[in-house]
């Protein structure tokens, strides 16, 4: 039912984007940023190259520039450096913006950051007329997005109201109901408990699955990485940059018990120790 | 009540709205029951203790509670208590309003730049250290007796009381929410209807209910050291005459109008603005529906 839905909205993305075999959605190159009065820059030579559909996590420690190259796909920042390319359409050429409207993404923040002071209803009409949905197909668009998120009987409520889990939802229904290119989520999860975020990493796949976006999705948790993703990006700090590409061939659905994630999670720690800077303080002792 | 009696404690659920409405008058009125006492106890304690000094002549200014009662009776059925009341009341009305329109432009360029913050933080700060009388008389002194100089005096005095409140509000914004409406992509009126504002909101207030406080405070003594007309000239007129039972009658019925319209302006308007807070999880068993 609401793979119909999702698939009627394919057909407002611009052609050329990239079909169901996969081409490259999101094509980031060589791109670099530094926060003015910084000594070193925060991202150096990233490139990424994210298909249609794909769901990607960005895997990395903390401090390593993933929200910074989140914020530059939403639109947030400049880079200083590089290209970025959103279903085939240059955003950024060598640092710079080229085009005024960029494409519109659906964000998910580590909190909700639902507006406390506006029900939840109202903060899904504010986000749709931020992104000119016409306001006769907010109501509609609004319940279809908190059904899909299985929140919907707390439509008129206030936001404190809810639990910290039942607040993702909205956020995450909030990012959706504006049909982005792309979504875009900073550890959404992370400061949920951890049966909440295991739910609720069960139904993004669901989710995604329905809706077909192209997720880019940011995580320091291995195992989270590793049960959601197609391909994770590892990352490594100080600049910050792209050390691998994973791709996750286990077939979905997956189980977040499963021994052989486990295994790969396993083989991704010890890959990555060296660059997360564990050895380096071993040897140190 | 009897019927009530009657089903016991097995009373049906009651719709939510009902329930709400009972529920409400119930906790107001078990409230009056236990604080009702202490306070009438207080109260008359004080009438008892002000009638002794009074009829002993223990203070030998201090009228009795009579006189000044018959003097209130007096004061609110006279034209020239309403004549005098306006004058105030007006004064008050436009001192506020300037008061708080440049307050909220002096505090939120404080917060928003740094270069005007440094410029005006010395004068703000010996605005507040000011006592106000020398603030008024210099008014006086510099302007003359006069309208201008009584509104002058008033906004000097009271400005820098309510910037500290806006410029802390436009300090304590929080950034997150203003990055959220930044990737959503809100205008620059959404921006601010529905991020800047709700958050600036209590600071405002607080600022316009402190603000009003503090100019109805002010405007008596402004009124007696350079008003012709007003509260504050009928009680200084009075204080020449010795007339003591008069002048605690006016302030009494005075402070009985500003009492009222704090209840009924502020307390109303804090309690529409406010209505997301009342709504914080734990009051369970209530709809959450406001609307």
């Amino acid at each position: 039912m609401a793979t119909e839905q999702a698939a009627g909205e394919e057909a407002a993305r611009p052609a050329g984007s990239g079909g169901p075999d996969g081409s490259t959605f999101i094509e980031v190159e060589n791109l670099g940023f530094e926060y003015r009065g910084a000594e070193r820059a925060a991202l150096e030579g990233v490139n990424l190259a994210i298909k249609e559909g794909e769901f990607a996590c960005v895997l990395g420690p903390s401090g390593c520039g993933k929200s910074t190259l989140l914020n530059i796909l939403s639109g947030l920042y400049t880079p200083t450096s590089g290209n970025v390319r959103i279903a085939n359409e240059l955003i950024y050429e060598s640092g710079r913006r080229v085009i005024d409207e960029p494409p519109r993404v659906g964000y998910v923040f580590q909190d909700a950051r639902l507006l406390p002071w506006r029900t939840v209803r109202q903060n899904l009409e504010l986000a749709l007329e931020a992104a000119s949905w016409p306001k006769a197909e907010w109501s509609e668009r609004i319940e279809r997005y908190l059904t899909l998120c299985g929140i919907e009987e707390y439509v008129d409520a206030w936001p404190s109201r809810l639990s910290g889990g039942q607040q993702q939802r909205v956020s995450i229904a909030r990012a959706l109901a504006l049909d982005p290119m792309i979504l875009l989520m900073d550890e959404p999860f992370s400061t949920l408990d951890e049966v909440t975020g295991r739910f609720l990493r069960g139904e993004l796949l669901d989710i995604w699955s329905r809706t077909e976006k192209t997720i880019a999705f940011i995580t320091h948790s291995i195992r989270e990485a590793v049960f959601l993703a197609d391909h994770i990006y590892v990352m490594t700090a100080g600049p910050g940059r792209i050390l691998d590409r994973i791709t996750i061939e286990m077939p979905r659905p997956r189980k977040y018990e499963d021994p052989h994630l486990t295994e790969i999670e396993g083989s991704i720690v010890e890959s990555v120790l060296g660059h997360w800077g564990y050895y380096d303080q071993d040897r140190a002792r | 009540m009897s019927a009530a009696a009657s089903t016991g404690t097995a009373a049906p659920p009651e719709p939510p709205g009902r329930s709400l409405g009972r529920r409400w008058v119930r906790g107001a009125s078990s409230r009056l029951r236990t604080t009702g006492i202490p306070v009438a106890v207080g109260l008359l304690t004080g009438l008892a203790v002000w009638w002794l000094l009074s009829v002993t002549e223990t203070l030998e200014f201090l009228p009795t509670p009579g006189a000044v009662a018959e003097e209130f009776g007096e004061a609110v059925t006279s034209s020239e208590f309403y004549s005098a009341m306006g004058a105030t009341l007006q004064r008050i009305g436009i001192g506020w309003a300037i008061a708080y329109t440049a307050a909220i432009a002096i505090g939120l360029s404080m917060a928003r730049n740094w270069i005007f913050e440094a410029a005006a933080h010395p004068y703000v700060f010996i605005g507040l250290a000011v006592p106000a009388p020398v603030t008024i008389l210099f008014a006086v002194l510099a302007l003359g007796l006069g309208e201008t100089t009584s509104l002058v005096a008033l906004c000097v005095v009271v400005t820098p009381f309510i910037v500290t409140f806006i410029y802390d509000g436009a300090r304590a914004i929080d950034e997150s929410y203003v990055e959220m409406s930044n990737v959503f992509r809100f205008s620059f009126r959404e921006r601010l209807r529905h991020v800047i504002m709700p958050q600036l909101a209590p600071a405002l207030l607080s600022g316009a209910r402190f603000g009003f406080a503090m100019t109805w405070k002010i405007v008596v003594l402004v009124e007696a050291l350079s008003a012709a007309d007003g509260i504050g000239e009928r009680l200084d007129y009075f204080f020449a005459f010795n007339q003591s039972a008069a002048i605690l009658a006016w302030v009494f019925s005075f402070t009985l109008i500003m009492f009222v319209v704090e209840f009924a302006v502020f307390r109303t308007i804090s309690r529409r603005l406010f209505r997301w807070k009342r709504a914080t999880p734990g009051e369970a068993g209530e709809p959450a529906i406001v609307a």
